[in-house]
């Protein structure tokens, strides 16, 4: 079996997401990627919010293989569920666990692969 | 590796900025003058000089500006000749591409991915920013890096522009 490698993304917004609008979030953040990455290509990034860090941050994770794209289409994104803000990957890593200074904000540096 | 953009005056009044990684984002009519063609020639010497491609931005680029920017992205050989010869930036700015939606933005993709890879094949120094005019058009050097790899950039071509050349575009930077 193949295994799909990951790729674990620290997400920052410039609005505040509320624990009652993270359903919604979620959601809208989904459709909004798809616009940007296309519905055909959508199942290669298969992104998926795995937590919700406070208010202004969550863990994404994607595939590898499109993670390019993922961080392309972050960047594109203006507007969630009606709502405007801003996306800004912070911080991207193959493992949660090296997540762990920007998860504490202790370090919030660029990393590339 | 240290990062810098260049934002408009609205984007900076929050903590947003503060927190995405960049060592410092310059701001508009702050750390870096912005002139337009029609200027007198003094005014131009040391400033980002914006305008559409044509004679008058050539022109302009007589004048030293430290870098020029082309709002329209359209290709102008004599331009690119200029810039190259006189080691003058281009600075190319996201701020229509994260601004627009749909077929207007894929139209500004490409326009903007044929200027970076001609200018990038002619040996001009080009620079990557983001020129937000708000909290939601900023973004992380890790974007913007994914973004000048998208309109043409090779990956650590742009590295180097979003922390090199975008520093050079402070006249007097004592930093």
């Amino acid at each position: 079996m193949i295994r799909t490698k990951r790729r674990y993304i620290v997400v920052e917004t410039s609005a505040k997401i509320g624990a009652g609008e993270r359903e919604a979030f979620e959601k809208g953040l989904y459709s909004a990627m798809m616009a940007q990455i296309g519905e055909a290509e959508y199942f290669k990034a298969n992104p998926k919010v795995i937590a919700f860090l406070d208010e202004r941050r969550i863990i994404l994770k994607v595939n590898l293989e499109k993670y390019d794209e993922s961080v392309v289409a972050l960047a594109l994104i203006k507007q969630i569920d009606s709502k405007v803000m801003g996306l800004y990957s912070i911080k991207s890593s193959g493992t949660i666990k090296a997540l762990g200074k920007a998860k504490n904000g202790t370090e919030a540096g660029p990393r590339h692969r | 590796m240290d990062f810098y953009d260049l934002a408009r005056p609205q984007a900076l009044e929050g903590a947003v900025w503060s927190g995405l990684g960049f060592k410092r984002i310059f701001c508009v009519g702050k750390e870096v003058r912005i002139s337009d063609p029609g200027y007198p020639q003094n005014r131009i010497g040391g400033s980002l000089c914006m305008g559409v491609a044509g004679e008058a931005l050539c022109s302009a680029a007589r004048s030293a500006p430290l870098a020029v920017m082309v709002r329209d992205s359209r290709i102008d050989r004599k331009l690119i000749e200029t810039l190259r010869s006189r080691e003058i930036i281009l600075c190319v700015s996201f701020d229509g591409i994260l601004s627009s939606t749909g077929l207007r933005r894929t139209s500004r993709i490409y326009m903007t991915d044929k200027l970076v890879r001609y200018a990038i094949k002619k040996s001009v120094s080009v620079c990557f920013v983001t020129m937000a005019a708000s909290e939601e058009m900023l973004c992380s050097p890790i974007q913007l890096v994914k973004l000048a790899e998208l309109v043409g950039a090779p990956a650590e071509y742009a590295r180097r522009a979003i922390s090199e050349t975008n520093k050079g575009l402070v006249y007097d930077d004592q930093d």
